[in-house]
């Protein structure tokens, strides 16, 4: 083996130890902080509120780029906005305290 | 109104273990619905609730009746007297306290045993005077959803990697979402303290408040609608990510866009919560419990030179560990060297790039436990 190729193969192997040896580290130091210091985390799966589940409109695979503007030209509007409710007593009452504030 | 022992007129409190309200007094106890509150009609849009101030500091402080006689959290002077009585609006429903507070100490102790990283200074913080139960409001929602979404996958194709992309658009009808109603409440934390059981809500009665805080609904309905939409879109993404063929690695969302419809009268409810708060370092921690499951949710404080420490050890031990291997391969390389080399390297940084996305989160989840807003919200609402 020659010098060079020798070099070579120890600098490879020095920049694979380092890396390998910081990411391995401060993987499992995350790990060591998400078990004791991170607590809970949100376990709520969409089929808790929504027995029926989705109801696919569009489902294609392998689409080009520009599909999303053809999605969004599809889908931008809202479907609800000609909808009214009524809406309870309390947060129309919350806005009217914010705009009197603001004033 | 707090109500009176029928018995003694001492105060009633109630209990989340016997679910019933005792009176301090005399020992008596009463279910709340057997409890007639001569100022109260559960037919009235409104009922009162008791603010005090304090005559040295003037901090205002809001209690229930039971717990008048304290003293103020700003400068600790006893001399807190009431100021008026503040009229709000009737919620719907709520879920009693279930977990008492020797629970949640419990249950928060537990995550302080046998945890290296949390400073033992915290551990001792967690005492009575340092928990409160407070109702926290919150909107119970139907409603119709849209979303359509714009998505990006990495598909192997022989050696090499390509990107793809995906189309979805779907719709869905929720029932029962609940939605934090107050702006003091971070969404995300909320949102971590689900799920909440509707089985066991029971109509508003005045008499579970006694012996907790609470606290009522600040929104705007376009701040619900908005909160909704929010919350919708992260239930339903998760599915429509689930939907894209299994091929497929690393899978995005690139643009989404989404509509939510809130259905006629959305449910206005008080949910309980034990909110422990302590300062460490100067700055302030808040750590929540579920009070109906005991869930806890927040993110504690860590010893840096603790995790220094544990990252140098790992670090040292991991290089000894590659540098005895590569120096038994050094006088014999071949392919298996190089496939070991090329492992760890793709491993390392697939690894890294996790890394930086989990600590990104967990730093974001520590700066919503140090919310100094949801502390000052807490402090308010004194022992």
């Amino acid at each position: 083996m020659h010098d060079a190729q020798f070099l070579q193969i120890v600098l490879v192997m020095g920049i694979t130890l380092l890396f390998t040896s910081v990411s391995y580290s401060i993987f499992i130091t995350y790990m060591i902080l998400k078990k004791f210091s991170d607590l809970g985390d949100s376990s709520c799966k969409l089929n808790e509120y929504a027995p029926k589940g989705l109801s696919y409109t569009r489902m294609v695979d392998n689409v080009p780029t520009n599909e999303k503007y053809f999605l969004l030209a599809d889908y931008g509007v809202d479907p609800y906005l000609d909808k009214k409710h009524s809406i309870p007593e309390v947060l129309l009452r919350n806005a009217e305290k914010d705009q009197e504030e603001e004033f | 109104m707090a109500v009176l022992c029928k018995n003694c007129a001492g105060k009633l409190i109630f209990n989340p273990a016997s679910q019933k309200l005792e009176c301090s007094t005399c020992g008596s106890s009463f279910r709340p619905e057997d409890v007639e509150d001569v100022y109260a009609s559960k037919s009235a849009k409104y009922y009162d609730t008791r603010v005090y101030v304090c005559s040295h500091c003037g901090a205002e402080v809001i209690t229930s009746d039971t717990e008048a006689s304290t003293f103020c959290v700003y400068c600790g002077n006893p001399a807190i007297v009431f100021s008026r009585i503040s009229r709000e609006y009737r919620p719907d429903g709520l879920i009693p306290f279930k977990i008492t507070k020797e629970q949640a100490i419990s249950n928060i102790t537990k995550k302080f045993l046998n945890n290296p990283i949390v400073p033992k200074e915290v551990a001792g913080k967690c005492r009575p005077e340092n928990i409160r139960g407070i109702y926290v409001p919150y909107w119970v929602i139907n409603a119709k959803f849209t979303e359509a979404d714009f998505l990006s996958g990495v598909v192997k194709r022989g050696k090499s990697s390509e990107t793809r992309y995906y189309s979805r658009a779907c719709e869905t009808q929720l029932r029962n979402v609940p939605i934090d109603g107050s702006r003091i409440l971070n969404d995300d934390t909320s949102l971590k303290l689900e799920p909440f059981y509707l089985e066991d809500s029971k109509d508003f009665d005045e008499d579970y408040l006694n012996g907790f805080y609470s606290n009522t609904s600040d929104l705007r309905f376009f701040d619900l609608r908005e909160s909704a939409a929010k919350r919708c879109h992260k239930l339903v993404s998760e599915e429509v990510i689930k939907s894209i063929p299994s091929n497929a690695r690393d899978v995005k969302i690139r643009d989404t866009i989404y509509w939510v419809d809130i259905e006629d009268d959305p449910i206005y409810m008080m949910m309980p919560v034990w909110f422990f708060t302590f300062k460490y370092k100067g700055k302030p921690y808040t750590i929540l419990v579920n009070g109906q499951t005991g869930k806890v949710v927040g993110t504690l404080p860590w010893q840096s030179k603790r995790i220094v420490a544990i990252a140098g050890s790992l670090f040292i031990a991991i290089t000894a560990l590659v540098s005895f291997l590569f120096m038994a391969w050094m006088h014999n390389i071949n392919n298996l060297f190089v496939f070991a080399v090329a492992i760890l390297i793709t491993g390392g940084m697939a690894i890294f790039t996790k890394v930086i996305t989990g600590l990104k989160k967990i730093y974001r989840n520590l700066r919503l436990t140090q919310s100094e807003g949801i502390f000052n919200f807490v402090k308010k609402r004194q022992v």
